[in-house]
């Protein structure tokens, strides 16, 4: 016959095996579901008119799945997987002959979809807004009044899924960049973080020609232009990809002053996927906790208290981190590429209220004295460089990795390669 | 619903669907490429191609219309049997679908060719979950209503439990599997009812006592494809009849954004009525309000 104390300890180990079990469960079970597109006569327009450039985001979002994939399923595979192997498979395959319809995504990133099916849905939701965007000014049947009364019925309509939508309020970088796990992915895979930005910023920035001209042909030219200019942004990577990750107001400034709600939400669209590489990419985030690391990078994504800027903060830090770091503005001419000031994937800090420029973590300015970069004036309460010399005094730990120093010159002149070969990146101690 | 067999004409009658099937590919392609979308393709339905659907429901608010879903089935005597189902799914909620189809029937039957409606099937979809390191579940609620010719003398209700997982080691492949009870009294051998529920609608709308079984699928994204495989077993729910084992393949393609074509191949290799079997189908997808006009 079993001891009360026997009782007791099997009663203990079936409950504790009855809570514990559910909340594994729990922590595991998603109920996360898909809305269909605010359906209207303009959907699809812009692949229809502008097949080119709309394609190629079906195979921008091959390279995000792809990149949650290999980061997710090979965590141990060379950085030369996704640096060579892949960033080669996509600028000479995927994206040169990108797919006629979009992607599931879910069958590229199977696994990770399966980490985090919640920031896959919130990537995807955002993603439709950026299209249909696209449509409403593609549609030559509405005025301006009318497609500006239409996307503010699109971003309505997104943010229905408040579960999804990205918060239209400004988020400071320090969520992006200074966060225990941030910089990984662009010190350890600097040339695909390169093709990320330089995504973001045509992104962004295709809807400077729908807001420059009205004239069919002219829209024709201008989008045949920035497809161009991403194209040569490839050449020599990852020298002439952006060197800071795009922000609205500075690559597509007319949009953004139009549509300051749908270019916050963009930027904020833009600096998650860049957590969720850092996440991925980071081996100091335990397996273990990635998906609870995504989970709380999304919710912070999504309210509107936690890390936010003023929106005033928000258009001048935009502008003060350097339009020539970000791939040049959208409109940009052909001929030169934008120098930039500053090493590649330096962070700068900026205050929250005015977005002055008050430190710089990571990096260091290079070629310009503060203050001049993107013609902007001196800044007030700019700190000198903080980490000069390309030590990270991020978060008090060494870099044992050197920034990788910009040397751009005029596309007219042979460019030289950049310091650091991605794939030499030596093995690297991340920031607790 | 203007039904895709009109008059049970035999030969011609064969004639008449090629040209509906022609006529919608036609229509796919010529539909301006202002339609497009969201993935349809990788979201398999019962009938489209294969008998085994995933457990996942069409998007909130999201409406899909199988245009021109077709069966053919040619028996051990060399007679064939064509069905068609036109059907609509609304996601009426999250992870929630409501579907509305009615099989219609072309079948030989003792020397002469019939036609009739085989019954409407209103059903609902539940997704419980989408996958993590839990599979994806759902279940739903069929039910059977007696309408037309071909149409079981009752209503027949069925309860369906679906799971999904997906294994990333094989590269984009799932698998699920399908699990269903009808509950009701048996049919009587012969009944009229019977001869719909043997005929197999293309939504494979049989009424089966009970079905178990698995697909497998593959996808090949930048190509927006997937093709799979199934096996499944059902019990008829007519007296006397014994199991079924059937086994299939198909391929479902995302033609346009908007637009998916699917077609499979299948065979019920044992049970009283082994025969040969094939499906083809187009299905559009849109929204609430499609015809909003600008800046309304």
């Amino acid at each position: 016959m079993r001891t009360p104390r026997t009782v007791v300890a099997l009663l203990t180990l079936v409950l504790s095996a009855g809570i514990a079990l559910p909340r594994a469960a729990q922590a595991q079970w998603s109920t996360g579901y898909e809305t269909f597109y605010r359906d209207a006569p303009y959907n699809w327009t812009f692949l229809h008119r502008y097949p080119a450039a709309a394609r190629m985001f079906n195979g921008f979002d091959f390279g995000h799945a792809i990149l949650y994939e290999t980061l997710w399923t090979k965590p141990t595979a060379s950085p030369s997987v996704l640096e060579d192997k892949w960033y080669h498979e996509l600028t000479t395959e995927i994206l040169a002959h990108p797919p006629a319809v979009p992607l599931q995504e879910a069958a590229i990133e199977v696994a990770y979809a399966r980490l985090a099916p919640e920031a896959k849905l919130m990537f995807d939701w955002a993603h439709l807004l950026h299209r249909q965007i696209y449509d409403v000014w593609a549609d030559t049947r509405y005025t301006d009044a009318q497609r500006d009364a239409e996307v503010q019925r699109l971003i309505a309509y997104y943010k229905t899924r408040k579960d999804l939508a990205f918060s239209s309020t400004p988020k400071s970088m320090r969520l992006m960049q200074e966060q225990p796990y941030s910089l990984a992915f662009r010190k350890h895979y600097p040339k695909f973080n390169g093709l990320i930005w330089a995504y973001h910023w045509m992104q962004v920035g295709l809807y400077e020609p729908f807001l420059e001209t009205r004239d069919e042909a002219q829209r024709q030219t201008l989008i045949t232009g920035m497809v161009a200019r991403f194209w040569q942004m490839l050449k020599d990577s990852p020298e002439h990809l952006p060197y800071q990750m795009p922000m609205t107001a500075a690559v597509a400034p007319k949009f953004a002053a139009r549509y300051p709600e749908a270019a916050i939400i963009f930027d904020n669209l833009h600096s998650m996927h860049d957590v969720v590489s850092d996440i991925l990419a980071n081996p100091d985030v335990p397996r273990s906790r990635k998906r609870a690391e995504i989970l709380l990078a999304a919710s912070r994504y999504r309210d509107d208290t936690s890390f936010v800027m003023t929106v005033a903060g928000w258009q001048n830090m935009s502008l003060l981190m350097g339009v020539e770091n970000m791939g040049g503005p959208a409109l940009a001419t052909l001929e030169t590429f934008p120098v930039p000031t500053v090493t590649y994937g330096a962070v700068m800090s900026h205050d929250d209220v005015t977005g002055a420029h008050i430190g710089m973590p990571y990096g260091q300015r290079v070629g310009m004295a503060h203050g001049e970069h993107g013609g902007m004036p001196a800044m007030p309460g700019m700190s000198t460089d903080t980490a000069s010399k390309g030590a990270h005094a991020h978060g008090g730990s060494t870099d044992t990795m050197p920034a990788i120093t910009p040397t751009r010159k005029p596309a007219a002149k042979p460019s030289a390669k950049p310091v650091v070969k991605p794939s030499a990146m030596p093995g690297m101690r991340m920031p607790p | 619903m203007t039904p895709a067999i009109s008059a049970p004409t035999g030969r011609g009658q064969t004639r008449t669907l090629f040209a509906e099937l022609f006529s919608a590919l036609c229509f796919s392609f010529v539909v301006p490429a202002t339609s497009a979308a969201q993935v349809d393709f990788y979201n398999t339905d019962a009938g489209r191609p294969l008998r085994i659907e995933d457990a996942y429901t069409i998007e909130h608010r999201g409406i899909e219309f199988q245009a021109a879903p077709l069966r053919v089935e040619r028996s051990r005597t060399g007679a064939y049997a064509w069905g068609a189902e036109p059907r609509l799914e609304f996601g009426v909620l999250p992870r929630t679908q409501i579907d509305l189809g009615v099989p219609f029937v072309v079948t030989d039957v003792g020397g002469r060719t019939i036609a009739g409606a085989a019954g409407i099937d209103v059903a609902v979809l539940h997704n419980l979950n989408i996958e993590t390191s839990i599979p994806a579940l759902a279940v739903g609620l069929d039910v059977f209503l007696p309408a037309g010719a071909f149409g079981p003398t009752r209503t027949y209700v069925t309860a369906l439990g679906v799971v999904t997982r997906s294994f990333p080691s094989l590269g984009a492949v799932r698998v699920h599997a399908n699990v269903q009870y009808t509950f009701g009294e048996r049919l009587a051998s012969g009944s009229s009812a019977n001869i719909g529920s043997a005929i197999a609608g293309p939504q494979a709308q049989e009424v089966s006592r009970w079905l178990a079984g698995a697909a497998i699928d593959r996808t090949f994204p930048l190509w927006s494809t997937l093709v799979s495989a199934e096996v499944y077993a059902r019990r008829p729910l007519e007296a006397g009849r014994a199991i079924e084992v059937s086994a299939g393949a198909g391929v479902r393609h995302q033609l346009t954004p908007r637009w998916a074509l699917d077609g499979g191949v299948g065979r019920r290799l044992t049970g009283d009525e082994q025969a040969w079997y094939a499906t083809g189908g187009l299905a559009v997808a849109f929204g609430l309000h499609p015809f909003r006009k600008p800046g309304t």
